[in-house]
């Protein structure tokens, strides 16, 4: 045999036993939250469910309020983006078409935020949303996550209007198009395939945040997925089957983004290498 | 190069960046303000706060969890870096480069477990590490029955335990970073490089690495500073414990907040933190200085 098959045979094999441990305990997962304890425990650990229980998933709604946390996470991951994008596309524009030392500045400040551990704005954060009685509704949340995806969203636009050519925006304004319909008509429609990256990156972000809503929400009926998941530990850890299936929804939503826009993940990874 | 559209529109100059300016100075620029200067204070959150000059930094360092904890992070940053930032350079130099099939299903199934939320990941390996009916106990049982233990509860190992799930989660994340940027690279160097005769060995060496040796030094950095402040998992999987064993800076910092009610301690460990954080960044940029390479 050549070098080169023996070379590839063991490729293939290296390959394959860590594709098994990367994928077969999610999927133990899944086959677990069809299963009852005894199943589980004792009867067939390992593989496919036998008799699959799908009460699992119902009791995981309803029991384990897994709909009221998937509402939650789903307000706070929509507003969180959607605002925290536009207002980073607007500013953007601005440092990156008014090239002075003032927004050289303000770029700067904005981008060395992916710098600072979350840990240290935590405690004057727990503190600030209490005085301004933010405790009980979804923007104790939602404000934070907006300005925590500034960095990276700075970073990736920028590139994308500093590369954009001032002439359209020109001569539409000189055409007499205004101020702002030539932004919102002519400028913004052509930053489509940044903003997809940036949604699809902060979405995997901010569904998945747990620190900061483990320290700022206090009321379970806001509870997110991550900190209603959290609390499972101990408390409802007599039955596997539901937990499972608490866990199967929790990721979902995430696994079917990527599943339609894996290459846009990895056009935000290219920019996550490149955080200097 | 200044855009005339924005020279006529000052007002709206000032429009387009206040939303962002605003927000990040309310969320992170005077919380960090406040986190150091509250560092100095007695605050229980209710009273008045007084003057503590150096105390609360004090009882950080004469702390005896802050020795645990700083062990951990050592353990915690040493795994992080072998298992994420090795293997993720072995499987993006294996995609890039080695014209085995499947390559897509490889990728595609070694970033999936970054897809999932940390609580799903610490709920699937408390599962996995579980006592009695784990994942892993069942396997070493049907070794030999005598392996079968406890993985979270006892010094090192526990830390150990919780560290290789998080690099389970992460390594993808990582090889896809790296993964991203040896695409990047030209392939007429390698071409080039063929051609007058240097091994696939040589061509890794000196003109792989050399290229994507920033994005390796990002990827350096994030795994070394997460050690220092790993929370999330080690809270959702053993809350630190048993007693201190699990400990870090960042658990030391949410119990000092939530626990004791020192609010102005848990701001001095919030400040240890970030100064370690920045310390270990600064090292690694002066190690990395050299080798920066643009051909």
């Amino acid at each position: 045999m050549k070098k080169s098959t023996i070379l590839r045979i063991f490729i293939y094999i290296f390959m394959s036993i860590y594709a098994l441990i990367s994928l077969y305990p999610i999927i133990w997962m899944a086959f677990y939250s069809l299963k009852n304890n005894e199943e589980i425990f004792v009867t067939n650990p390992f593989g496919p469910p036998l008799h699959p229980k799908f009460s699992n998933y119902y009791r995981a709604l309803t029991e384990y309020n897994i709909a009221v946390f998937f509402k939650n996470s789903a307000i706070v991951s929509f507003f969180s983006i959607v605002l925290g994008i536009f207002f980073v596309l607007l500013f953007t524009y601005v440092v990156a078409r008014v090239r002075t030392k003032t927004t050289g500045v303000l770029r700067t400040v904005v981008v060395m935020g992916m710098f600072i551990p979350v840990q240290a704005i935590m405690t004057p954060l727990v503190v600030m949303v209490k005085n301004m009685k933010l405790s009980n509704t979804h923007w104790s949340l939602i404000v934070p996550y907006i300005a925590l995806g500034f960095p990276f969203a700075v970073i990736v636009l920028y590139g994308f209007y500093v590369n954009l050519p001032t002439d359209l925006e020109e001569s539409a304004y000189m055409d007499g198009s205004g101020f702002y319909r030539t932004y919102f008509q002519i400028i913004l429609p052509l930053m489509k395939p940044p903003v997809l990256v940036l949604v699809i990156y902060q979405f995997m972000g901010n569904w998945n945040e747990f620190g900061l809503a483990l320290v700022l929400i206090t009321k379970s009926s806001l509870k997110t997925l991550p900190l209603g998941l959290a609390s499972f530990t101990g408390q409802f850890s007599t039955e596997w089957g539901p937990v499972g299936a608490s866990l199967v929804i929790a990721s979902l939503p995430v696994i079917i983004l990527y599943i339609f826009f894996s290459n846009k993940v990895e056009d935000a990874m290219a920019f996550s290498g490149m955080k200097n | 190069m200044n855009s005339i559209i924005f020279s006529k529109n000052k007002f709206a100059q000032i429009l387009f960046s206040t939303p962002v300016i605003i927000i990040y100075s309310l969320i992170i620029i005077i919380p960090l303000i406040q986190a150091f200067i509250m560092s100095f204070t007695n605050w229980d959150g209710v009273n008045t706060a007084t003057y503590a000059g150096l105390a609360n930094y004090k009882m950080l360092f004469t702390s005896p969890n802050l020795k645990v904890s700083l062990i951990n992070s050592v353990i915690y940053s040493a795994i992080l870096v072998t298992y994420q930032l090795t293997l993720g350079t072995l499987f993006a130099t294996i995609l890039v480069n080695s014209t085995i099939k499947f390559k897509r299903i490889f990728k595609d199934i070694y970033f999936f477990p970054v897809l999932l939320s940390v609580s799903v990941v610490a709920q699937l390996w408390l599962s996995i590490y579980h006592g009695d009916f784990g994942l892993l106990n069942q396997i070493l049982k049907m070794l030999d029955p005598t392996w079968s233990q406890n993985w979270l509860a006892e010094p090192t190992k526990g830390i150990i335990a919780i560290v290789l799930a998080e690099s389970w989660k992460g390594m993808g994340y990582h090889m896809l970073i790296i993964y991203a940027a040896m695409r990047n690279v030209p392939r007429f160097y390698y071409e080039a490089a063929t051609i007058d005769g240097a091994s696939p060995t040589q061509q890794f060496f000196n003109i792989t690495f050399p290229l994507i040796g920033q994005t390796l030094k990002v990827c350096f950095i994030m795994c070394v500073t997460f050690g220092f402040r790993a929370f999330e998992q080690i809270f959702i999987m053993t809350s630190g414990g048993p007693v201190n064993y699990t400990y870090t800076m960042s658990i030391m910092m949410y119990k000092a907040l939530f626990g004791l009610q020192k609010y102005g301690y848990s701001n001095a460990i919030a400040v240890f933190i970030v100064v370690i954080c920045v310390g270990i960044m600064l090292m690694i940029e002066r190690a990395f200085r050299n080798t920066h390479v643009e051909y």
